[in-house]
């Protein structure tokens, strides 16, 4: 879910949004309603004894290899809309309007690793953006 | 599907076991409710027992570990408990195949993780039907079945309040 939100800004327009579910008829209850299970009639959707899941290159295409190989079994953006507050909290400490101790004074175990699998995620989308950039000035 | 871990290590949880006489449910709702802590599952009976939890923090994590005896496990327990099989006779005739060391070193480690339950309950329980409560209360539950149900349930609902999990990633 953490990582999810990273992935989907850096993939934008490819990567699932709420436009998709509002434009196409029953995809929101295929995805599971925001935040459910994924449905059967889910395109792409695979099974393993644990359910159904889609994998993570096919929710955000051209994503880190962590994420590609994730499996997804409800809605990212539903996810990342209920991490927003630790999200926001960590954009803000990055870029230096105010520490993540001021917002989160006792954080729980659960907190730092959220807060770190977020940091090595958007490290690794900011690193692939810059690769990127630097392959396009090489081939014009 | 809320959020299910707490963000701060001062926040508290009211869970119940569902061993108590008092919560009925359905197999498939005790697993629903232990995944997701959403008491909605359960048919609470008024005299439903509530245990208050806090989550975590990693230094309280860290500590638990320690009084639990992290710096002096077994390594090769670890090891083998981390490769045996999951199915119970697959299990069986895999640990029948042991050496006593081995054997020896893998019960070391069941009793060390045992243990951190223990510590991570103590870390983490405050109070029972909201008065102050300690481990050694819930060492007193029988039948012994109960006892050992409470603690793992409550365990259950302590990982899942402080720690991320593979899946929420």
């Amino acid at each position: 879910m953490i990582a999810s939100s990273v992935w989907l800004s850096f993939s934008r327009g490819r990567s699932w949004s709420c436009d998709q579910c509002r434009v196409t008829q029953g995809l929101r209850k295929k995805r599971g309603n925001c935040g459910g299970a994924f449905n059967d009639a889910l395109p792409m959707v695979q099974r393993d004894e644990r359910g159904l899941y889609v994998p993570g290159y096919r929710v955000c295409p051209d994503s880190g290899s962590e994420y590609s190989d994730m499996q997804i079994r409800s809605c990212p953006v539903a996810g990342a809309n209920r991490l927003a507050s630790i999200i926001s909290a960590y954009h803000r400490h990055r870029s230096g309007l105010y520490p993540i101790s001021s917002s989160h004074p006792q954080p729980s175990c659960a907190f730092v690793d959220a807060v770190d699998t977020l940091h090595m995620h958007t490290e690794s989308a900011q690193h692939r953006a810059q690769q990127r950039a630097i392959e396009e000035n090489k081939h014009g | 599907m809320g959020l299910s871990f707490l963000t701060s290590s001062e926040q508290t949880l009211e869970v119940v076991v569902t061993c108590d006489p008092s919560v009925e449910c359905t197999d498939e709702e005790r697993s629903q409710y232990l995944d997701s802590g959403d008491m909605l599952h359960l048919k609470l009976g008024d005299s439903a027992t509530t245990f208050t939890l806090k989550a975590l923090s990693p230094a309280e994590r860290e500590q638990a570990e320690i009084r639990a005896g992290a710096m002096t496990r077994s390594e090769l327990g670890r090891l083998l408990w981390s490769e045996a099989p999951n199915d119970q006779r697959e299990k069986a005739k895999w640990h029948h195949q042991l050496s006593n060391d081995e054997r020896e070193a893998m019960s070391e480690y069941q009793q060390y993780l045992n243990n951190v339950y223990n510590e991570m309950i103590r870390a983490s329980l405050i109070s029972i039907n909201d008065v102050d409560a300690t481990l050694e209360q819930l060492q007193m539950i029988r039948p012994e079945s109960h006892r050992v149900q409470t603690i793992s349930e409550l365990v259950l609902h302590i990982q899942r309040i402080s720690l991320l999990g593979d899946q929420g990633k």
